[in-house]
């Protein structure tokens, strides 16, 4: 193993859990973004020493996959399909009711928006970043990161308001 | 609390559900290493010569009448063992817990090398909820502060905060407090909390013991 591999190889370790925490974050959705983190990885590690000479390669991967996600990279698409048959993710967890309604709500919200709402979002309120950071991070404007967050917390209001309205109809028509 | 600060807080909770149970598959760096490689992991033709030349130099040494040779003594390992994990599900007690108005949810995540033990309770007079997680297993302070974004983030990106044994690494991210605290090799407990004191955070971290 030469210096460059062994270098790869702890970062990975070391940041890999990390990483794919935020890929999930930013793809709402763990396998593919294990496969986004794979493509991401397997493109830097033909290019590892000169990354890791830069004296930054986390953030280089971060941004790598900050672009991955907010362009809407989809990967294997029939794995999604075969992953999408075998049930939520909840599944065998117990939480309390309203815990569960109000999360899946947000979580079906968060899915409605376009990958680049979602990163922004996900930039914004879950990595607390400013939105310089999350301009920079995006390679993106200001002012484009202000207008994403705008729509998206609206669309995401909007949403959560929809949710509510069927449950009181159906709850009117079971009364 | 806003409404818009209200959704806020909704996001976090819900993204912060979606990664809590996400860990990297086993091998996953062979695996991109041997992939962009387009071999097998850690067999370079370097190492494969070196295991040719030994193969060699012992069947000349056998040949010689010489018997195997003697490998040289290995270095004293001054490493410690892998912590093994502790059964935690009925047995972690919060000693500093103030008296809780509405008690949360439990939840044991048993895992190949660590264990997690997840609580979320509301402090009376406080409108946020407080989360503990204990995780048991070979587990490090700043590995587990290094797999939450916070903490990253805080450090810029750079690096993960080093602690020793006993201390706590703390930070502050849009009006949520977390505190880390690595109570003895192998437990590492986290604890976030919404609006209550630093003090007390690190009083509750400190608190959480394993019977």
């Amino acid at each position: 193993m030469d210096e460059a591999e062994a270098d790869f190889t702890r970062f990975v370790r070391e940041r890999g859990a990390g990483l794919l925490r935020f890929a999930t974050a930013l793809t709402g959705d763990r396998y593919r973004a294990e496969d986004l983190l794979q493509a991401v990885l397997e493109r830097a590690y033909s290019r590892w020493s000169k990354i890791s000479h830069r004296g930054d390669p986390e953030w280089y991967v971060r941004r790598s996959i900050v672009n991955a996600a907010k362009d809407g990279w989809r990967g294997d698409h029939r794995r999604n399909a075969v992953i999408a048959r075998l049930g939520t993710e909840d599944e065998g967890v117990y939480l309390p009711f309203d815990e569960y309604v109000t999360r899946d709500a947000v979580r079906r919200a968060l899915r409605g928006l376009s990958p680049g709402q979602r990163t922004v979002v996900v930039l914004r309120y879950w990595e607390g970043l400013s939105e310089a950071e999350t301009a920079a991070l995006m390679g993106v404007s200001v002012g484009t990161v202000k207008s994403q967050a705008h729509r998206a917390m609206k669309a995401l209001r909007t949403s959560l308001e929809l949710v509510e309205e069927p449950l009181a109809g159906h709850a009117g028509r079971r009364s | 609390m806003t409404p818009e600060e209200r959704l806020a807080e909704m996001i976090r909770d819900c993204v912060d559900h979606e990664v809590l149970d996400v860990t990297l598959p086993a091998g996953f760096a062979e695996r991109i290493a041997a992939r962009a490689h387009g071999r097998r992991p850690w067999r370079s033709p370097r190492i494969q010569w070196s295991i040719g030349l030994a193969a060699l130099a012992t069947a000349a040494a056998i040949t010689a009448g010489a018997g195997l040779p003697r490998p040289p003594a290995d270095p004293p390992v001054a490493a410690e063992p892998a912590a093994e994990p502790r059964e935690l599900d009925g047995r972690v007690r919060i000693e500093e817990f103030p008296q809780a108005a509405d008690e949360g949810w439990v939840q044991s995540d048993p895992r190949e090398d660590r264990q997690v033990w997840t609580t979320v309770r509301r402090l009376e007079g406080h409108r946020h909820p407080v989360r503990v997680y204990v995780f048991s297993g070979d587990v490090t302070l700043g590995g587990i502060a290094s797999e939450y974004r916070d903490t990253a983030k805080a450090a810029g990106w750079r690096s993960v905060p080093s602690a020793s044994r006993g201390e706590a690494v703390t930070w502050t991210e849009v009006g949520r407090r977390h505190v880390v605290l690595q109570s003895e090799p192998g437990l590492v407990v986290y604890v976030v909390t919404a609006d209550v004191d630093l003090a007390w955070s690190v009083r509750i971290a400190e608190g959480v013991s394993v019977r």
